[in-house]
């Protein structure tokens, strides 16, 4: 099928959360968002190398990691009993005391509590051949707070293992 | 956690209703009060006067988010020899009876829904028989899907 020719919206997104828990993963699908997701996919630094001002080679320099955010909005803060807290899953705490970091496996160790993220656009129910992910691997969560109408968070995320994007093949 | 308009509607009526003496008008509310045959000493409407989306993604599997703007309206009968200031001041200690009522908790009504007080407007009719007021409140809910 040709490329796709309908631009898409932010009602076509979704972002889930994954755990490292083998063989299946703890999925959370965030819910009650602004839409707003982002992520910045930044190259190797550039080293510029000058001959008495003019430019002869660009070097790459370190890695730089993926970072992103979103809002959404207050509905708990934790919780034990039920599913549904982000903030208890980037922390692993409340109902989501037992998931597993998925930054200990891997090339990339890290240490602090991390997370795969996932988010598709959809992509066939406008005769796309697939649904459109980018699936952002061993991502370190971090939340700011503010109150308004209504309450909303703002997850911050740094990701680690790099980022797949799949879509038509 | 889904709430329609007219779920919203009924639950802010049935709060109102939890106020002394208070009873639910016959009237449309965007007629409530334009006539003297359409008030009563504590008769009252709610209007939901606009609903405005929400800034997220609505999804279908999750419903619209909306802001709607929830209007209660009522009369409360000023008598020809106390119309001012006795029951002019009672009048508005009803008025603030009725908005710590819409205000309450939703829990044992309808718990899907946040409301805040936005405003009130007060105003007497030409015979100085009713002060009349039209309360605005703000509520945040999702429609079912």
């Amino acid at each position: 099928m040709a490329y796709s020719t309908v631009p898409k919206a932010k009602k076509d997104g979704k972002i889930e959360f994954k755990d490292g828990s083998s063989p299946s993963a703890v999925v959370l699908e965030v819910a009650y968002e602004e839409g707003n997701f982002t992520f910045d996919k930044p190259v190797r630094d550039e080293i510029v190398v000058r001959d008495r001002g003019t430019i002869t080679t660009v070097r790459q320099g370190d890695e730089q990691p993926i970072t992103g955010s979103f809002n959404f909005y207050m509905r708990e803060f934790t919780d034990t009993a039920n599913a549904g807290s982000i903030q208890d899953f980037i922390n692993k705490t409340g109902n989501y005391a037992s998931n597993v970091s998925t930054g200990s496996g891997g090339s990339v160790y890290v240490e602090h509590h991390a997370i795969d993220m996932v988010y598709t656009v959809e992509g066939t129910d406008f005769g796309d051949d697939a649904d459109h992910t980018a699936t952002f691997s061993k991502c370190v969560c971090v939340l700011s707070y503010a109150e308004g109408d209504p309450n909303a968070f703002t997850l911050n995320f740094t990701c680690y293992g790099g980022v797949t994007f799949t879509g038509p093949t | 956690m889904a709430l329609s308009v007219s779920q919203l509607r009924a639950a802010v009526a049935t709060q109102v209703l939890t106020v002394s003496g208070f009873t639910q008008s016959h009237i449309p509310p965007d007629y409530f009060g334009r006539n003297e045959n359409s008030v009563a000493h504590k008769r009252f409407a709610v209007q939901m006067s606009t609903s405005n989306a929400m800034p997220e993604r609505q999804r279908r599997s999750i419903g619209v988010m909306m802001e709607s703007i929830v209007r209660v309206k009522f009369a409360y009968r000023l008598r020809p020899k106390d119309a001012y200031p006795t029951d002019y001041d009672l009048a508005m200690d009803t008025e603030q009876d009725v908005i710590n009522a819409v205000i309450a908790s939703y829990a044992s009504v309808r718990p899907e829904v946040e409301i805040r007080y936005s405003r009130t407007v007060r105003d007497v009719t030409d015979s100085t028989e009713y002060m009349l007021f039209d309360i605005e409140f703000t509520a945040y809910h999702t429609i079912p899907t």
